[in-house]
């Protein structure tokens, strides 16, 4: 349990970035996706644990993106010490 | 992230003060009744309270009028060793049973009130409260089985029959509660399944 809460810790949403570069609101973006603005605020400052296809799909279609573009996976602390 | 709850409305709030109130003085009334029952089984020339049916006959001879078989308590002295040790044991879950929904049911308010509908420790306090129905039947029956021994030490043509309470409504009531844990149980999970699911 603990070990899936740090790794949640690693995974980093670029949904913000990614819509201010396309100059797009959180607000317009929830409209777009249909998800709520709260929902979306969780993924956008990383506190979400799990996300449906819908929501991902909607994010693709409104950023105009693929899935990997929208979050970066910090490497593992284990592996980074070693690195 | 964690879920919001829904915080209990004023009502609400009082209903729940009420019942945890209502529980305190229940633990505090089966202490006082268990003690005093079992204080009552070593005192000199004092025994037992022992349950008991009058068939509907006697009753009827015993009261001068029509009547259905009457119910009753009475305390009788000089029981054998055996017959002691069941009523202690069946006096000891009694208070035990109440401790225990008593100490269920103020946990119950308690989280309630904080507005956690799913919280593990509701499903706990559930627990609380069926091992204590359970031992408030395991109880009936040790009383019944002291009932029955006892009144055999009564004159042979005693119309006096020994009598327990009825357990079914105890059972079904567990098994409403048995119900209620696992729908709790349930709402945990779903709710630890969606907790940050966007």
């Amino acid at each position: 349990m603990t070990d899936d809460t740090n790794n949640l810790g690693r995974l980093h949403s670029r949904v913000g970035e990614l819509a201010a570069a396309r100059d797009i609101t959180l607000t317009e973006l929830a409209e777009r996706v249909g998800i709520s603005p709260v929902n979306l605020s969780v993924l956008k400052n990383d506190r979400a644990k799990a996300i449906r296809y819908t929501t991902l799909i909607g994010l693709c279609d409104a950023l105009n993106c693929q899935p990997g573009d929208l979050f970066v996976l910090a490497p593992h602390p284990s592996n980074a010490q070693d690195g | 992230m964690s879920v919001s709850n829904t915080s209990p409305s004023r009502t609400e709030r009082t209903l729940l003060l009420a019942l945890g109130t209502g529980a305190v003085i229940w633990i505090v009334i089966c202490l006082l009744h268990g003690g005093h029952a079992a204080v009552m089984a070593f005192l000199p020339d004092a025994g037992a309270l022992v349950a008991f049916t009058l068939p509907a006959e006697d009753a009827s001879t015993t009261f001068g009028t029509d009547t259905t078989s009457f119910a009753g308590e009475l305390v009788i002295p000089g029981l054998p060793l055996p017959a002691l040790v069941i009523y202690l044991a069946a006096v000891t879950a009694r208070a035990g049973a109440g401790i225990l929904i008593g100490w269920g049911v103020l946990r119950l308010s308690r989280r309630m009130l904080a507005g956690d509908v799913f919280h593990s420790s509701v499903a706990n306090a559930l627990g609380f409260i069926s091992i204590g129905i359970a031992l408030g039947i395991v109880s009936s029956a040790l009383h019944g089985w002291v009932s029955m021994l006892s009144l055999e030490l009564l004159p042979a043509d005693s119309p006096l029959a020994a009598s327990a309470d009825i357990l079914l409504r105890d059972i079904a009531l567990l098994l409403m509660i048995g119900t209620a844990t696992i729908a709790v149980r349930i709402g945990a999970r779903l709710q630890r399944d969606t907790e940050g699911l966007v």
